[in-house]
């Protein structure tokens, strides 16, 4: 499950095949090319930089929180029944609003572009 | 001073060897082991004693209410920044992170390349936090001059220009953040500077809850108990024993050396200093700074409301050598997504398990404040008994905070706040001196403005020659304001014995011819009390005068309490303030407004729909009522055929994804399908008799079926009196009931005509 919340954070799977590499293959475009170098910018825009929640916790905030779902709870503000939908320790994070647009926000209104980059990233997306 | 403090260390610690060189007998060596395992022992256990205190202080701020651990949801980014203030350097790492991100990837690369920055794009975590800083500093202005073309301008660089340009918005932002992490890293003290009812307590609360947890020194101090000169009074709090207290800077001294192997700092959060009036304490909160700057490894957080801030402490700060880095809860937007957590929380821990209607949610949503009153007031309420009308809320509010203020009463105080307000004509604020108090009912009421939202004070300075301090009070929402402007100028009225209200409607035309900002809410909760006294007379002429007017744009939002609104005409607005009753006369105003206006009906039937999926009143019986009172045929077509007439969106390139009204309206039908299992009787009928007037539109195909159920038909068709309407539910039914021809008899005359032909 991928999810953006408020525009601002970006959740998603990592999966095994979410990489630069990943997503070439899966538009089945150039690296080199122009389409190639739109996706290189999708894949920038959501995954670049992107943390692991689990590590984070690890490292930073584990004396702070009892437990890992304590944290997303309430750091990242989950409900439980989201939670538990989803593989928790494979979930990255995105700050998107420290990230530029650079019309990729215009390319996602696309609805049907935006639901593949959303399959891509493993699920279904949900907007609050 | 440092070399003071220096030259007495040395001297102390001389002094010491001295005496460890003089002894000679066993019982001399046993007490100066015995002292110095002491000594070790209260070093080790300074944390634990020291995070004891704090904890005893935040279970005291647990039982006055003022911190409900609970109720703590991140809401904003304040927290984070306070966790960077208070692990230092050990999350440079992060922002250098972050920093190194921004010129990497595919547009990272590109900048690089065009602009060529005369900075490093790659940082260290090894560098120091300055270098860091300046160095972000210096890309930040190159890009600022980008953005602002003052350099690599189209004269320059040509079409690149415009990507270079677009490439560095977002990049200044994520810039701009990382510095103010490195301010707050390298900050030594700090100042949370919000307004009233922000949750500067709970923030400092819950940073003291996550130091104890993370076993990091802290000692929190509620700034209204310091009564002596502040850096005593803290080291009077510090659990040193009575042997140490006089040498309480050598121990801190020693502290600060552990604390600094360790990496650590001890951390002095003073909360509200705004609620300390003395003297002592005034004149030496800045001092206490200078005085604990010699400790490189002892922070100070202090919080201050933002009324006192900028009067009054920020001169006391101007003067210190290590000034508080202000951190400001006002400019730090909330996030949506922790509101609508919030929401579920104080469900959750004030017992309303009920399913609010969404007009209700929408409202709470846009205010935290509104959010909590509306919790506190309907704590352990059921459906039935939830109170969420606005007036009711706070009265039941001002109640609540009056029967606490003990020794005062402060609905009389609020009255006189009110009386001057009127008579002045001014609405900002009153001298607390023109109310008269006595000297003891000033301090109590000094007391109780700190502990509630509902008035406050703060200092103002004249200007020129005539320069001086001066304290106002004032009403900190401007809702509650115009709610208690109401109630005076209605008591007023009653005691009076003015049936008529001349007192309160002649201020009220006062306000609207002067376009000023209160009319809207005391226009909304005079209206909304005469409607429940039955004075049907003085709010149809209220209705009359204002409701087409635009009193609305006279607001001028000066607080963030809720200001959400339903409808943009006043008149619906006070109509539908409370949402329980509509009046003959009030249902004449609609009906006639709602003909020139078919888009207030649909906003009318919306709340009603989302009404149906919540199970609360009222229903769509009242839709029924809008559209079929005092109507023609045409009216209703009109009206009806209002909410159709985006039938060629989905041929419109631009528009070719967009959903239709209609496809939200069967998305909301299939929803309260889902949850109720069918729709109600009365919704039904609507469906049915707006499928009947536009029986074209294919999405409504499911609901012209209803013609066939007897008992909607028959219902619907006693509702309407418009023969119009009975014609084109009559025909409706007859094309639905015409039986098709069987098939297999087709077949057979076929074949018969077939077999006649060939013969």
């Amino acid at each position: 499950m991928s999810m953006v919340i408020d525009g601002k954070s970006g959740f998603f799977i990592k999966n095994y095949y979410v990489n630069r590499h990943g997503i070439m293959h899966y538009f089945g475009v150039k690296k080199n090319s122009y389409a190639g170098s739109i996706i290189e910018r999708v894949y920038d825009y959501f995954c670049m930089g992107a943390k692991s929640v689990f590590v984070e916790y690890i490292r930073y905030y584990r004396r702070e929180f009892d437990s890992y779902n304590d944290f997303l709870l309430r750091k990242h503000n989950f409900f439980v029944k989201e939670i538990s939908d989803i593989n928790k320790y494979l979930l990255f994070y995105k700050n998107l609003s420290l990230t530029e647009e650079c019309g990729i926000t215009n390319l996602l209104d696309d609805e049907e572009f935006n639901n593949i980059i959303i399959k891509f990233l493993g699920g279904k997306y949900i907007e609050n | 001073m440092n070399s003071d403090v220096t030259q007495s260390t040395i001297q102390t610690a001389t002094n010491v060897i001295d005496y460890i060189g003089s002894v000679q007998t066993v019982w001399e060596v046993v007490s100066v082991l015995l002292l110095a395992g002491l000594l070790v022992w209260i070093v080790l256990t300074f944390r634990k004693r020291i995070n004891n205190i704090t904890q005893k202080q935040i279970n005291l701020f647990m039982t006055e209410g003022k911190y409900i651990p609970q109720l703590y949801i991140e809401v904003s980014s304040a927290m984070e920044y306070l966790r960077f203030f208070t692990h230092g350097k050990k999350w440079k790492k992060r922002i250098v992170n972050s920093y190194n991100l921004t010129f990497k990837g595919y547009d990272g690369k590109k900048i690089v390349e065009i602009l060529k920055p005369k900075s490093k794009t790659r940082l260290s975590m090894y560098q120091r936090i300055d270098k860091i800083r300046n160095t972000m500093i210096n890309i930040s202005s190159e890009l600022e001059s980008v953005k602002n073309h003052k350099t690599h301008t189209y004269e320059e660089i040509g079409d690149a220009s415009f990507a270079l340009r677009s490439l560095t918005y977002g990049r200044l932002y994520s810039l701009n953040q990382c510095i103010l992490l490195c301010d707050l890293i390298k900050a030594k003290n700090l100042i949370v500077v919000g307004s009233a009812g922000n949750g500067k307590t709970n923030l400092l609360c819950r940073l003291s809850q996550m130091l104890i947890d993370s076993k990091i020194p802290c000692l929190l101090v509620n700034a209204k108990e310091i009564n002596t000169n502040c850096t005593d009074y803290i080291k009077n709090q510090l659990p040193l024993g009575k042997c140490l207290r006089n040498h309480s800077d050598l121990f801190l001294r020693l502290m600060n050396f552990v604390l600094k192997v360790r990496r650590r700092s001890l951390f002095i959060i003073i909360d509200a200093i705004n609620e300390n009036d003395r003297e002592i304490f005034v004149e030496s909160i800045g001092r206490l700074l200078d005085d604990f700057s010699n400790f490189s490894c002892i922070q100070i957080i202090l919080s201050c409301r933002s009324e006192y801030f900028d009067s009054r402490y920020m001169q006391y700060f101007k003067d210190c050598k290590s000034r508080p880095y202000k951190l400001r809860l006002d400019e730090i937007s909330y996030n949506d997504r922790a509101k609508e957590k919030l929401l579920s929380v104080y469900s959750e821990y004030y017992n309303v398990h009920t399913v609010l209607p969404l007009y209700v949610k929408e409202k709470l949503l846009c205010s935290l404040l509104l959010m909590r009153i509306f919790f506190e007031i309907n704590e352990g309420q059921g459906k039935n008994n939830l109170e969420l009308r606005n007036a009711e809320i706070y009265k039941m509010y001002i109640d609540m905070v009056s029967s606490k203020a003990s020794g005062l009463d402060l609905y009389d105080i609020m009255n006189k706040i009110s009386k001057l307000m009127v008579e002045s004509f001014s609405f900002d604020n009153v001298k607390i001196t023109d109310l008269y108090l006595s000297s003891r009912d000033l301090d109590c009421f000094r007391n109780c403005l700190d502990n509630n939202l509902i008035i406050s004070r703060k200092l103002v300075k004249g200007n020129g020659i005539t320069e001086r301090n001066y304290e106002v009070i004032y009403f900190v929402f401007d809702e509650l304001r115009d709610f208690c402007l109401s109630r005076y100028l209605l008591v007023n009225s009653e005691e009076n014995d003015d049936n008529s209200y001349k007192f309160a409607l002649d201020f009220i035309d006062k306000l609207f011819k002067e376009k000023l900002s209160p009319l809207e809410g005391i226009l909304k909760y005079t209206y909304y009390y005469l409607k429940k006294e039955l004075n049907d007379s003085i709010c149809e002429l209220l209705l009359k005068k204002y409701g087409f007017s635009d009193a609305r744009n006279f607001y001028n939002c000066r607080n963030y309490l809720s200001h959400k609104r339903l409808f943009n005409n006043m008149g619906l607005s006070l109509i539908f303030a409370d949402f329980y009753d509509v009046r003959p006369f009030e249902l004449d105003y609609i009906t006639k407004y709602i003909i020139g206006n078919p888009a207030a009906f649909w906003k009318i039937f919306r709340i009603h729909l989302q009404n149906e999926l919540t199970l609360n009143n009222p229903s769509i019986e009242l839709v029924f009522d809008i559209l079929l009172t005092n109507h023609s045929y045409d009216d209703i077509y009109k009206i009806i055929s209002f909410f159709f007439d985006d039938k060629h969106k989905p041929y419109l390139y631009l528009s070719i994804d967009e959903a239709r009204k209609i496809d939200h309206l069967c998305s909301a039908l299939d929803k309260i399908k889902e949850q109720n299992g069918d729709l109600s009787f009365e919704l039904k009928q609507f469906m049915l008799l707006i499928s009947a007037i536009e029986p074209d539109e294919f999405l409504l195909e499911e609901y012209q079926d209803l013609a066939l159920n007897n008992d909607v038909f028959n219902a619907l068709k006693s509702r309407v009196n418009l023969s119009e309407i009975c014609d084109k539910l009559d025909d409706l039914k007859t094309k639905l009931s015409t039986k098709s021809t069987d098939n297999k008899k087709l077949i057979e005359i076929l074949k018969f005509l077939k077999n006649r032909g060939g013969s």
